[in-house]
């Protein structure tokens, strides 16, 4: 299947290609020239239109236990007339079912948005499984997922006994390996076991009550992990006090502690907390921002907050039982699970009015605005935790209209006009720079190669986009999507399912790492920790494979 | 600039996912929720009586599904047409049965979608309850592996049957410590000995199932004003983790006596959430294979079941849509007791079990598609039998564990007798193939 595209304009992330203004889709690469004499099987013109590789979400909750008890938690809907009403108008801005919605609607929405690859950040060993079948059952998205490490006994214990980190590589590694991951998450690392202890709080350098180490230590371990067996990805980091106010200095220790190793912050939004101001509660983000400008080791995703019901769910155990009584409603779901990790789901309400509220948007977007390369900050919402996905278009409106972020700062509350710097950063992205944040930094961070770019023989996933003064409706209502060379979705409506694949990592000396779980004291020592084999929640790969499904590896990190 | 050096992987690496042996499926007892691991470093020989009880029944059954299935001859085309004739002819479907893998799930689902109909499990009492009281109030809760290694303090409420339902429970909580444990309910004394002698250091509080909620909260109460002199007293108050454990199928038993159960439910994991105010506190709500449906029901449509399916998507109401209910009415109907709704209605029994089919539904009198390895005892011209493999055991699916935090895949081996041949099915369909083959066409 040839397809050309012609007449339109190529922007990706490394820029707007002003050489050429047609690509052919060949099967399932780009070509930009084809042999003379070739038939194309079809062909569009499309003038005011311009085409960008697809999106890539790097830090998406789409799969696993949480996500599914979220569901579970909330099967309240809004009232369908209201909905109808709205989608006759803008079909684009029809909220979802759910702040978690159930994954056909999950894989339909992200399409709808020119979205091709999703990954979730915080896949429990024990339940990859799980993770994988919902991600498997979203269709239309290739996926994959960040296996959780750093709150898992196996490893604490190593860490308590000074194992050498070699041995303890080999266990991260097949972590990696046997849950079928692309990268290691830690989520406050130590913290969530220690609040199993009963521990309520848990700073860097303080000591876990039982295993005797602290975060840092913990971080260091995985992040000199994460480069030594060459996973592509760095260590994807949720720092310890989430959301505290004060946080930003834990956040920048953090970075100095894994000097020398990459490392990617998330929901960085969360942590650049300072504690002045008339509330005690500030923005830190002119410091992170300053670190990520000068370092070339570190980047991050936002996790923007958007104002709206949402739902937040994290492994962070330890901070969502701490916000327990900010639920709304007034429900919530705690778990401890497996001597791996935990999961809170508290269902909240992000509202223009509230101090905190409106400093916590203020900050992301400040972190999108001082971060120079944007090669270095993705945009995320954490969905759902600051907003749900459907919400990237309104937020890519926010970072390239200095005037329509103006015009929601003016509704926020007085002090957070009163103290915030988001006015004097006058900064517009560019084409080029959202597709830098959306697609192409996400790429090149997760090592996909051939996707984010729009180069000769790059994936032919892409996404047509009719120009539009507006960007919340260009971006939120592409006309076309194509996945693999195949149309997919036009004017919103979905066409076909298209084949999808699951992302694995590429491991270094994968031979030495496959011997960790051969080894009988190891598989002693695990199931005496579980109860049962480290075979019980092992993937095999044709469990990923199947009728339109398969999997890829990324490239690993030299 | 991070990933700037790296490579693309030209050649995918070999078959490695990174598990011991990449081409073995795990061995598991899929007869109860528990999924005990068949391994060949278990020392047990034959997974016999020795090893559980219940194995050996559910074996038992399986083994004679099979044998009553041998006959008669079931063309498959023919049965294709035949159930789709009474698919097409109504309109009114339920999709109801004994679900209990992720790709029986699947299926079902994909055939409620696809005739628009209500779907909800057949025992769907035990999941819901507790479903509806997290629904109201939310939950701390504690996963098998987690409380067996954390909890100082053991609460299990409950009687005999819950042993009869996971017998092996009593070794997969106990981590070789002697922890306390009160054992709260109606236990007889073989029961109590089953946990001491997994190592726990038992004490059984003989009481009503219906009243422990309200016992418990006032013994807190208690022990706030630190009035303790009892054995069981000193436990609680000394307690670090407490896990709270129970079925949800006991408290829907009859002599329990639990009227309102969503309201125990709900009381008891109150006082869970108050515990932990000042300690660490989890309930442990044991669930059948069928929380399997369960998850794959919310994930796909974001409802646990009792469904709906209409044109704008999946219509949750979990006191409507209730299978039983669905049931009674049309039988009346059938009976010419409630004639209002002239809906042609059918039922499609989906059922990865050996058992038997419900006499409700053999007593329903609607027309009548069923998906089982075990041939129904009904004989009409309005019933169609679709004759499954055991999945599971003839093939290899995915099941949740009891404590819904575990998706294992893995298939039972054949090891306490040899299944009998099934002469005239040949290799059967699995229940996932069947549905695909009806909906495909």
């Amino acid at each position: 299947m040839i397809t050309l595209l012609k007449d339109i304009k190529l922007v990706d992330g490394y820029g707007v290609k002003t050489d050429r203004d047609a690509i052919y889709l060949v099967d399932d690469r780009i070509e930009t020239v084809l042999p003379p004499g070739t038939v194309v099987d079809a062909e569009y013109s499309l003038p005011g239109h311009l085409v960008m590789p697809g999106g890539i979400d790097l830090h998406t909750h789409i799969g696993g236990g949480k996500v599914n008890i979220a569901r579970l938690l909330l099967p309240e809907r809004p009232a369908r007339d209201a909905i109808q009403e709205l989608h006759d108008r803008k079909p684009w801005l029809e909220p979802l079912s759910c702040p978690v919605p159930n994954t056909w609607e999950t894989g339909q929405r992200y399409l709808q948005m020119g979205y091709t690859a999703c990954f979730e950040p915080a896949m429990l060993a024990a339940n990859a499984r799980q993770s994988h079948a919902e991600m498997q059952d979203t269709p239309w998205l290739d996926t994959g997922a960040y296996v959780l490490l750093g709150n898992d006994r196996m490893l604490l214990d190593m860490l308590a006994r000074a194992v050498p980190q070699s041995q303890i590589e080999e266990y991260i590694g097949w972590m990696i390996a046997a849950h079928a991951a692309c990268g290691v998450k830690v989520v406050n690392p130590g913290g969530i076991d220690a609040f199993k202890f009963n521990q309520r709080s848990m700073n860097f350098d303080d000591l876990h009550p039982h295993f005797g180490i602290s975060p840092r230590h913990i971080l260091q371990c995985l992040a000199r992990a994460t480069d030594s067996i060459g996973l592509a990805h760095p260590l994807h980091v949720h720092c310890s006090n989430l959301g505290i106010p004060g946080n930003i200095a834990t956040t920048l220790a953090t970075i100095d502690a894994v000097e020398g190793s990459r490392l990617h912050l998330t929901h960085a939004q969360y942590h650049c907390y300072g504690n002045e101001g008339p509330h005690g509660f500030s923005s830190g983000a002119a410091l992170l921002a300053e670190r990520v400008n000068r370092s070339d080791r570190l980047t991050i995703d936002v996790g923007q907050v958007l104002f709206g019901q949402t739902v937040t769910l994290s492994a962070d155990t330890m901070h969502q039982y701490a916000n327990r009584k900010l639920a709304s409603p007034r429900k919530t779901i705690f778990q401890d699970l497996e001597c791996q990790a935990g999961c809170g789901v508290l269902p909240f309400r992000y509202r223009q009015s509230q101090y905190v509220h409106g400093l916590q948007w203020t900050i992301g977007l400040e972190l999108f605005l001082r971060v120079v390369d944007p090669f270095k900050v993705f945009l995320t919402t954490d969905h759902p935790n600051g907003g749900p996905f459907t919400g990237y278009p309104h937020l890519i409106r926010l970072l390239m209209d200095y005037d329509f972020r103006m015009s929601i700062f003016e509704r926020l509350h007085p002090d957070v006009k009163g103290t915030s710097s988001l006015p004097s950063l006058k900064r517009e992205y560019r084409l080029d720079e959202i597709a830098a944040v959306t697609r192409s930094g996400p790429a090149r961070a997760l090592g996909l190669v051939q996707r984010g770019t729009l180069a000769e023989g790059s994936l032919a996933d892409v996404v047509v986009y009719r120009e539009d003064r507006n960007a919340e409706t260009m971006f939120a209502s592409p006309s076309m999507v194509f996945r693999r060379g195949d149309l997919v979705m036009r004017n919103g409506v979905c066409l076909d399912d298209c084949p999808k694949a699951t992302i694995l990592a590429t491991l270094r000396d994968r031979d030495r790492i496959a011997g960790w779980g051969r080894s009988k004291a190891h598989r002693t020592s695990w199931k005496e920790r579980y109860g049962y084999s480290p075979d019980l929640t092992a993937m095999r790969l044709d469990e990923l494979r199947g009728e339109g499904r398969d999997v890829e590896w990324n490239a690993s990190h030299e | 600039m991070v990933g700037r050096n790296c490579t693309a992987f030209k050649t995918p690496p070999a078959e490695f996912v990174g598990m011991t042996d990449p081409h073995e499926t795990a061995r598991l007892c899929t007869f109860c929720s528990l999924l005990c691991e068949l391994d060949r470093e278990d020392a047990s020989p034959d997974f016999g009586e020795a090893f559980c009880s219940r194995r050996h029944r559910e074996w038992e059954i399986v083994t004679s599904a099979r044998r009553d299935a041998a006959l008669p001859t079931i063309d498959s085309d023919d049965a294709i047409d035949a159930a789709q004739k009474i698919l097409a002819n109504s309109k009114d479907v339920l999709v109801t049965g004994r679900v209990h893998c992720v790709e029986t799930a699947r299926a079902a689902i994909q055939l409620a979608r696809r005739f628009s109909g209500m779907l909800d499990l057949w025992e769907s009492d035990a999941g819901m309850d507790a479903v509806l009281a997290i629904q109201k109030n939310g939950l701390n809760s504690v996963s098998l592996a987690e409380a067996r290694e954390r909890t100082d303090c053991w609460i299990v409420i409950g009687s005999d049957g819950l042993l009869e339902e996971v017998p092996r429970l009593p070794q997969a909580t106990s981590n070789g410590r002697k922890v306390p444990m009160l054992l709260m309910g109606n236990w007889s004394a073989p029961s109590i000995a089953a946990w001491k002698d997994a190592g726990f250091d038992v004490v059984g509080i003989p009481c009503s199932m219906k009243k422990i909620p309200g016992a418990l909260a006032e013994a807190t109460r208690q022990a706030q004003n630190m009035e303790w002199d009892s054995q069981v007293g000193e436990w609680l108050h000394q307690a670090k983790y407490l896990t709270v454990l129970w079925s949800g199928r006991e408290l829907t038993y009859a002599s329990n006596n639990i009227t309102n159960r969503e309201l125990w439910i709900e009381s008891l994991l109150h006082w869970i959430a108050q515990r932990n105010e000042v300690i660490r506190a989890g309930a442990l709500i044991w669930s059948s294979l069928e929380a399997g449906f369960q998850q794959t029901c919310t994930w796909q449509t974001g409802f646990p079941g009792r469904i709906r399916f209409l044109r704008q998507g999946a219509e949750y109401r979990p006191h409507e849509y209730v299978a039983k209910r669905w049931v009674a009415r049309k039988a009346g109907t059938a009976k010419g007791e409630d004639a209002r709704t002239p809906s042609k209605p059918c039922i499609v029994w989906v059922d990865d079990t050996s058992e038997s089919l419900p006499d409700p539904i053999v007593q329903a009198g609607v027309p009548l598609v069923v998906l089982s390895p075990r041939k129904p005892t009904l004989d009409h011209p309005s019933m169609v039998w679709l004759p499954c493999a055991s999945t599971g055991i003839e093939s290899t699916e995915a099941y949740f564990r009891g404590d819904q935090s575990l998706l294992v895949s893995g298939r039972n081996p054949v090891s306490i007798t040899e299944l009998p041949e099934v002469p005239s099915g040949g290799s059967r369909l699995r229940v996932n193939q069947w549905i695909a083959r009806l909906i495909a066409s």
